[in-house]
């Protein structure tokens, strides 16, 4: 990835016609987002109570389904819409959360270790060497079998395995930004080291680590529906797409929608940030165009 | 290179110490475990006994040496489920299972893999590329224990070709091995289109072809050997990616591998088996991030004289 991100100053947006599918991958980016916002007001019913004479209605277009509980319901009864609505919502939040703290702590110590060099440097260095070396996996199975799984402790884990990946890259473009004259002037104007780094460094920086902040969103969904799946992620009964599909595993034969739909909205999502991503990265990066 | 490799050697050895401080940490942090082995029914003599046994008196810089000292003779301690057999002769156990699983995987993603990138870079822009692309860029989507999930319905349960779970037979690998090859195969193709793009830019490939050679040889022998020098350093990461899926899938197909086992001691909650677990899995992770830094060190000499 490194590579591909080459230094973006000065920013070039290219002034071509938005393809299609990125026009129509954006809406769909942005239902997702608005789904997560306002999910209490558009989910037709409470999505962790359900009621036992309705369970396991299949979705509408199928035979026996219910025009009140259009995706169907699960074997407590509860509506799959609802679910799938409020499960935008724990997604979406923990990937902004993620994202804020992973990126900017991250961010933070890449620009410290690239300008201040030395020692700063070698220790934050070694730091992201470690953590590279760690698998998110592993570490969440073993805090999760101490603490016992939850959102906090979810965002904690994924946040502590992403942020090395934005100071790798924060690092490498802040070595680059250094060298330019703008950075010398500011330190013959008086600049303190602190302010160079904000309002000098930062800016400069930025791009590359938005586009890392996209394409970011489709592993954390990913690794946040894994360990939810496997049950070290979100605890029940909070509606989440990871645990919807593991709780759907055993009905797979009589009741497809428990498992399937779910699965989907997970693709869809992962999908749309992949590709959002990946065009953000071909606008603002201008240098992947000479291939 | 003698220096580079003794760096990156150390760096492992360090990585690897740190872990096992955390993992040791974390293990004090979960509480007694003398109640857990013991029940409610032991006498104040009983447990007393077993804390000294444990050297659970001692301060806990001593208890991290005494760990330490144990696991480097290979010693994790016992499970406190079950039979609570040796948790290094539990790990033993399930290492052929998992190894198979992963090779698996791997030799599939590889051989689909590779073809359809390097024919997306030389054919860039027809049908076959978006198809590819796009193909790529579906599989990246896709969570694996979902694919997993959906071949095993329709594969096992709807036309009842294939075997839904177990270990043992050829028949019973293929759906595992399918389902966590989609992780690393969507990587392969658009790394392997993305560097023999760059590859086949290059002055030596123009060269090759002003000399008049055909283009089998051009695409093949200058240019394909070159683009699998990054592909090299994307194995790292495939390796996380790889242990994720190894975890998901193998609880999916109850295969009974390493993957398996850490769920299985974290839904029972026994302790020393996941931090042998993790302990184990991390090693041999940091190694095998340790053969492919020094392939790549070996292979492009720039990286060694950084």
């Amino acid at each position: 990835m490194d590579d591909s991100l080459e230094s973006a100053i000065p920013i070039k947006i290219r002034k071509t016609r938005l393809s299609p599918t990125v026009i129509i991958f954006s809406i769909v980016g942005l239902i997702l987002i608005l789904t997560a916002i306002l999910a209490p007001w558009i989910a037709p019913h409470n999505p962790n109570v359900g009621e036992l004479d309705n369970r396991l209605i299949p979705p509408v277009w199928q035979e026996g389904g219910n025009i009140n509980f259009l995706l169907g319901t699960d074997t407590l009864g509860r509506d799959i819409l609802s679910r799938i609505i409020y499960g935008a919502r724990t997604t979406l939040s923990i990937c902004a959360l993620v994202v804020i703290i992973a990126g900017s702590l991250g961010t933070f110590l890449g620009i410290i270790a690239g300008y201040v060099g030395g020692w700063a440097d070698i220790i934050i260095m070694r730091a992201v060497d470690l953590v590279f070396s760690l698998p998110a996996i592993l570490l969440a199975l073993l805090l999760s079998a101490i603490f016992g799984p939850s959102f906090q402790i979810l965002v904690l884990i994924i946040s502590f395995t992403l942020w090395a990946g934005y100071a790798r890259m924060a690092r490498a473009e802040t070595l680059k930004v250094k060298e330019f004259d703008f950075i010398a002037l500011a330190k013959i104007a008086g600049c303190s080291r602190a302010s160079i780094m904000m309002r000098h460094i930062l800016p400069n920086v930025i791009s590359p680590i938005i586009i890392l902040a996209t394409l970011q969103v489709g592993t954390i969904v990913i690794v946040e529906a894994s360990l939810s799946f496997l049950g070290v992620g979100i605890p029940p009964p909070t509606a989440d797409w990871g645990s919807m599909v593991s709780e759907g595993r055993s009905f797979i034969v009589t009741a497809w929608w428990l498992c399937i739909i779910p699965g989907f909205a997970i693709a869809l999502t992962v999908l749309t940030f992949n590709l959002l991503g990946d065009a953000l990265n071909d606008r603002l990066n201008p240098l992947i165009h000479r291939r | 290179m003698q220096r580079y490799l003794l760096k990156r050697i150390f760096q492992a050895i360090i990585t690897i110490f740190l872990m096992s401080i955390i993992i040791f940490l974390l293990g004090r942090l979960s509480g007694d475990p003398v109640p857990l082995l013991l029940g409610d029914l032991a006498t104040k003599e009983e447990v007393e006994l077993i804390t000294k046994d444990l050297g659970l008196d001692k301060p806990v810089p001593v208890q991290y040496a005494i760990f330490l000292q144990k696991a480097l003779q290979g010693d994790l301690g016992q499970s406190i489920r079950g039979a609570r057999r040796s948790v290094v002769l539990q790990i033993i156990e399930r290492i052929p299972a998992s190894f198979q699983l992963a090779v698996a995987s791997m030799l599939l993603s590889i051989i689909i893999g590779l073809p359809i990138g390097v024919f997306s870079a030389v054919r860039r822009g027809s049908f076959l590329d978006t198809a590819g692309r796009m193909l790529a860029m579906l599989g990246q989507s896709m969570p694996a224990f979902w694919v997993g999930i959906v071949l095993m319905y329709i594969i096992s349960v709807q036309f009842r070709l294939l075997p839904t779970s177990g270990y043992g037979s050829f028949r019973q690998i293929i759906l595992p091995a399918v389902a966590l090859s989609g992780i690393s195969l969507a990587g392969i193709v658009r790394l392997t289109r993305s560097s023999m793009l760059d590859v086949l830019g290059g002055e030596y490939v123009k060269l090759a072809r002003i000399k008049g050679l055909s283009e089998k040889v051009v695409i093949w022998k200058h240019a394909f050997s070159n683009s699998l020098i990054p592909l090299l350093t994307f194995l790292g990461t495939l390796l996380t990616g790889l242990m994720t899926g190894v975890v998901v899938i193998e609880t999916i197909f109850a295969w009974p591998g390493l993957g398996r086992l850490a769920w299985e001691a974290v839904s029972t909650r026994d302790f020393p088996m996941i931090q042998g677990v993790v302990l184990f899995m991390t090693f041999m992770f940091v190694t095998a991030n340790l053969v492919v830094d020094l392939l790549y060190a070996y292979v492009d000499p720039r990286i060694r004289y950084k």
